[in-house]
């Protein structure tokens, strides 16, 4: 847009610019704290030395996580949790946000059945009844009691279905002129068009499915079955000292460990980090715009 | 063409339902592994000429238990072991990963009505579990089959732990024991002592004094140096290091204790008066700048970091506070920072009387639908013997088939484990270790301490120092048998799960004394609003808890 | 066959005549119906069955007689929280950290959406948007520490900085009068990268023509972002405000309980630190799930109210 470039205009890129700077590093910055932890003395991180930079640079926190056995297969749950929860969620997204996203005139139930959907994120029966549920259907120690329970996201079904019927109606209706069924529609025009949106749920339910671990220790009876996250979580919350044993006092050295926590934390966020700036690639402006002109 | 499409996006929703149901067809399988333990038990039902019984728990992992090639909680040494040598096979119905995963997973298990044959819990949960009637009375079964060494091994301490278990004569627990003489202690900066030239600290007027030397004199060099160090949760029992209950103790002044009143009956020790003269003390120190402002909101590794920088040198804390102040005194194999312990000092002639609690908070349990109730029975019998006086052999209960000790934690294995309720380490730790005289040592944690000691005097690892400062002569340990002698402590007259009213109101009360004892420590407010406190404490329910708390203490008489 | 729907959502309903019209529908609608039964088989067992569970509020629940045997207490649980001495300061703060966080984290993600978007470099635009988003992967256990550093009396930056104006160090997380607003400036700080991802995917469906004409009309910079972006983004920033009003009764547990102090209880005890402080006490379901059922009750309320309203207002259907 080159008939913009007056004086303010410029003036405004700047500033702008300085300011979003600003704000990302302030947001940088714990990450960089953490990550300077990770690779500092435990003396120096107990001491609360280490600001932005290591103090007495080392990587034995990294050979200390990487060290452990069981890291890897918990990372292989966590894979095989995110892709499997992913695909479900995504394709249970796709297609229970399209129906409600018709209007009363082409789908005359669609309010009374989003309520049902909208009311499940309201009311909850708690815990006991959740682990029952799961337990009665013999899922305990599987990877579905991680996949299943959580696989319609609620709060991605109503985000997609709002940019659906922002989709120019001409689109569907010439399409079912030419006697497309919905279900051609819905994968053929729709989710083409929607691509920013669905990146958007995408990564919301990618990083849902990444970071939770209650539900790892509640369902799995198997340390063996623990998605990362969970297994992580024995080593970072601190440690209960109430039941502590001459024997323990040993352990406790260890475990307040701050810089193995510090590493664990990085080595958890990390792989999260590179899918990230690959969903970008889907939020591109204008995307629908274009192939409405075809 | 159109139809065809619309079959295919058909037989994707097929699909998907497929999935849905695939993992119906999974749980079958999930069911079958369910089913395992069963048909296992038919085997050892079979075996039962053989005399192998089995019983199922629960149990917690931990990050530092290591096994060897091809074990793991399924099958290894330790479980191999009890059931060579007494016939019990032992299953799992879940492992946990640790301690506090092992407690959310226990309040769904309970919840779910789903307990294995044995299961430890705590004191609260015990007393739900024998109100709904899920556990087993084990007063018999407990009587048959305990040895007479466990029945003595359980009853050192007079038989308050077993008291504590047992319901209306019934005894519906065994105590998950450990040694309820847990002194805390004061730990001073001795380097710093002879740098200012200061006395060894005796009384409270002493600590006083040090204290405010610390602060002025700034003898660490760090330019922000405070008298004591104090964290968030200063009053609460869980703080073992950085905490102000040995503080409170000095002026005679206890943390929610119940304690007689001179009349045959229980009060409560939170509205004593005793505890105004403490907190007035306390007010004064952070008015001279010796407490850190912003000790409310430090837990006791944040506040930590201001010991290990060298601002502070004067910390309460319990026996085991070495091995925290170890990750500031040493560095890279060097001791860096000289760290002394004394006894709790007195404001006033009367000896410091320690606050300790029960020595128990968690139970093992037996469910009321267990086939073999004896059999956890002989788990613990067999516990004792290896713990008490293990044969060479029976080295494996505590390190595995190797029977030597490689870090690889293997006593977290025995499913049922209890603690000695005396110990006497502080008459033979000390002197072994200062005379090097091995022939006095007589339990195992005696022998693993003083290995430990002697590996930080003979300069071998002197990452060993806090063993040393814990277990060494003038080690924080070497204090106990005075205390012991003279009966310098306080132990709680109530115990067990929460009366009603407190389990209503113990809450408020907690949160209205923590409220007016910090305003009253950081000078927001008058020493005199604690005065206040005391009636608000009566009329929000504390004078029918200490009603009820005094019937219950006429019934259990 | 279905007749529960309340009178607001089901005018339209009526249009259909007879019964030949309702079997036309059905065979038009059909496959429309198809397409929700998964999810609907997935909520109907993992959220539906499992909502028993809220019977737990009014029984004493004992495990081996189950959700169904357990006996009844009436409001027992309900009179406990309402009986409690400091409720009213409790819901109170509660309302007060949670209405506050609703606006801020409503007003903080649209600007900065809208500030990144003028952006013209691609790559700064999504390193600028994937680092902001980077709080958002830590926990409060940890931030809690941080944020102690950052906002230390005696050594953080925060007062250092503060002291260049003369102003004296403020002791932000021991103050009554600070320690509500630390909490909603560093919950927008840890959560708007989050909004402003679902922002700037709003932004990607605005039509790039009306952008064209405006230009074409001459109107400037700002009156384009208040003529066609906002309202572009209002369908989004509606849904939204709706479902975070749902929260009014959620002030943030992790974060209020790792880094409050009895000092700063009278404003900083919520009802879920409360119940928390409760659980520890007695180890009873039903307190935590009455109090449970109590949120989701006005939360319920709240949403419902917006709904209608918008529909009512803009004829705008949220969900």
């Amino acid at each position: 847009m080159p008939n913009h470039s007056s004086w303010s205009r410029k003036v405004f890129l700047v500033f702008n610019f300085i300011f979003l700077a600003f704000i990302s590093l302030l947001c940088l910055m714990p990450i960089i704290h953490i990550l300077a932890i990770s690779f500092s003395s435990g003396n120096a991180a107990a001491a609360g030395k280490v600001t932005l930079w290591p103090v007495d640079f080392t990587t034995a926190a990294y050979d200390n996580v990487f060290g452990k056995p069981e890291y890897l297969r918990a990372f292989w749950v966590s894979i095989k949790r995110v892709v499997l929860g992913t695909s479900i969620s995504m394709l249970l997204t796709i297609v229970t946000a399209y129906p409600l996203s018709k209007d009363t005139s082409q789908f005359r139930l669609r309010t009374w059945y989003a309520w049902v959907f909208v009311f499940t994120i309201l009311f909850s029966g708690g815990l006991v009844p959740m682990y029952l549920t799961v337990k009665s259907l013999g899922m305990l120690d599987s990877i579905w009691a991680l996949v299943l329970p959580g696989a319609v996201p609620v709060f991605n079904v109503i985000l997609l279905l709002n940019f659906y019927r922002n989709l120019p109606k001409e689109l569907e209706e010439s399409s079912r002129i030419d006697g497309a069924s919905h279900f051609t529609t819905l994968w053929k025009i729709y989710v083409p068009l929607s691509l920013p949106a669905l990146a958007t749920t995408g990564l919301f339910t990618i990083v849902g499915h990444w970071n939770s671990w209650f539900d790892g220790i509640l369902y799995m009876n198997h340390p063996e079955n623990y998605p990362l996250q969970s297994f992580l979580q024995s080593i970072i919350i601190k440690n209960d000292f109430r039941f502590l044993k001459a024997e323990n006092v040993e352990l406790m050295i260890k475990l307040s460990d701050r810089t193995s926590k510090a590493a664990q934390i990085f080595v958890a966020a990390f792989p999260i980090l590179i899918v990230y700036p690959f969903l970008q690639r889907f939020f591109i402006k204008g995307i629908v715009m274009g192939s409405v002109k075809e | 063409m159109k139809s065809s499409k619309f079959l295919l996006s058909v037989a994707l929703v097929l699909c998907m339902a497929l999935t849905a149901c695939g993992n119906s067809n999974n749980s079958e399988g999930t069911k079958e592994a369910e089913k395992k333990p069963e048909t296992t038990q038919e085997q050892g039902q079979k075996e039962d000429e053989n005399q192998v019984i089995e019983v199922s728990t629960v149990s917690p992992s931990d990050p530092y238990l290591k096994f060897d090639e091809g074990e793991s909680f399924d099958k290894n040494a330790v479980y191999d072991a009890y059931e060579k040598d007494v016939g019990v096979k032992i299953t799992n119905k879940w492992v946990a990963a640790d301690d506090p995963q092992f407690k959310e997973k226990l309040k769904m298990t309970i919840a779910s009505n789903d307990l294995p044959d044995f299961v430890r819990v705590n004191a609260t949960q015990l007393k739900e579990l024998t109100e709904a009637d899920m556990i087993m009375d084990i007063t018999d079964v407990y009587d048959q089959n305990a040895t007479d060494e466990t029945k003595k091994f359980l009853m050192m301490d007079g038989g308050m732990q077993m008291k504590t278990a047992t319901f209306d004569g019934k005894l519906m627990g065994i105590p998950s024991s450990y040694n309820p003489y847990q002194y805390q202690y004061l730990y001073v900066r001795t380097d710093w002592l002879k740098k200012l030239n200061l006395p060894e600290p005796k009384t409270m007027a002493d600590l006083l004094t040090i204290a405010e030397a610390f602060k002025t004199k700034d003898p660490g060099g760090s330019g922000k140096a405070y008298g004591i160090a104090v964290s968030k949760d200063p009053f609460n029992k869980d703080t073992g290091v950085t905490g102000l209950r040995a503080f409170l103790n000095g002026y005679h002044a206890y943390e929610n204790l119940w304690m007689e009143d001179g009349n045959g009956g229980l009060m409560n020790s939170d509205i004593q008066p005793q505890v105004k003269d403490a907190l007035k003390a306390l007010q004064d120190m952070f008015k001279k700048g010796l407490i850190d402002p912003e000790f409310t909101v430090k837990d006791a590794d944040k506040e930590s970091e201001l010991i290990y920088n060298n601002s502070i040198g004067l910390v309460f804390g319990a026996s085991w506070t070495p091995a925290q102040l170890a990750k500031g005194a040493v560095v890279d194999g060097k001791v860096v920072q000289e760290w002394g312990v004394y006894p709790i000092p007195s404001v006033d002639s009367n000896p410091t009387m320690n606050q300790i609690g029960l020595g128990v908070d968690e139970y093992y349990v037996i469910s009321k639908n267990a086939k073999h109730p004896e059999g956890v029975i002989k788990l613990l019998n067999q516990y004792i013997v290896t713990q008490s006086h293990p044969t060479e052999e029976q080295k494996v209960y505590e390190y595995g088939k190797d029977l030597k000790e490689k870090g690889a934690n293997y006593w977290l294995l025995n499913p049922l484990r209890v603690g000695r309720q005396i110990d006497n380490n502080g008459e033979i730790l000390p002197k072994a270790i200062e005379t090097k005289d091995t022939s006095i040592l007589e339990t195992k944690d005696q022998k693993t301490r003083y290995e430990r000691a002697m590996k930080y005097v003979d300069g071998s690892d002197i990452n060993m120092w806090w063993e040393y400062l814990i277990s060494g002569p003038n080690g924080a340990v070497s204090h106990n048998p005075k205390i012991q002698q003279n009966k310098e402590y306080l132990q709680n007259k109530f115990y067990g799960a929460p009366t009603p009213t407190m389990a209503e109101r113990q809450e408020i009360l907690t949160k209205k004394r923590d409220e007016v004892y910090f305003k009253i420590i950081m000078n927001q407010v008058s020493v005199d609003e604690f005065d206040k406190f005391v009636e608000e404490w009566k009329k929000l329910g504390g004078d029918e808890i200490t009603k009820e708390v005094n019937e219950w203490y006429k019934a259990s008489k | 066959m279905i007749e529960v729907s309340p009178s607001f959502y089901t005018e339209k309903h009526c249009e259909v005549k007879g019964m030949s019209g309702l079997t036309r529908m059905f065979k038009k609608e059909w496959p429309l119906h198809i397409m929700l039964l998964p999810g609907l088989i997935i909520v109907l067992i993992f959220s539906y069955i499992p909502m028993a569970g809220i019977m737990m509020a009014f029984q004493k629940y004992m495990p081996n007689k189950g959700l169904f045997g357990s006996p009844f207490i009436g409001m027992k649980n309900f009179r406990l929280l309402m009986e409690y001495p400091d409720i009213g300061q409790i819901f109170f703060n509660t309302i007060f950290i949670a209405v506050m966080k609703i606006i801020a984290g409503l007003i903080v993600p649209i600007t900065i959406a809208i500030l990144l978007n003028e952006l013209r470099k691609e790559w700064v635009k999504r390193t600028f948007q994937t680092l902001v988003y980077l709080p958002h992967f830590l926990s409060w256990v940890l931030l809690s520490g941080i944020l102690i550093d950052i906002l230390s009396p005696s050594s953080g930056i925060l007062n250092q900085v503060l002291g260049l104006f003369g102003i004296k160090p403020i002791f932000f997380l021991g103050s009554n009068s600070w320690f509500p607003y630390v909490m909603v400036l560093s919950d927008v700080w840890k959560e708007f990268g989050f909004g402003t991802i679902v922002y700037l995917a709003a932004l990607t469906n605005i039509n790039p023509s009306l952008y064209e004409a405006a230009q074409i009309d001459g109107a400037s910079r700002i009156k384009q972002i208040f003529h066609i972006t906002l309202p572009g983004m209002m369908p989004i920033i509606i849904l939204m405000l709706t479902l975070s009003i749902g929260n009014v009764l959620n002030a943030g547990f992790d974060q209020i309980f790792n880094m409050y102090s009895p000092p700063v209880y009278e404003s900083a005890d919520i009802i879920d630190t409360f119940v928390y402080r409760m659980g520890i006490q007695q180890a009873q379901f039903g307190f935590a799930t009455a109090v449970g059922l109590l949120k989701s009750v006005v939360s319920f309320i709240l949403i419902s109210c917006s709904y209608v309203l918008a529909y009512r207002v803009a004829n705008y259907r949220i969900f």
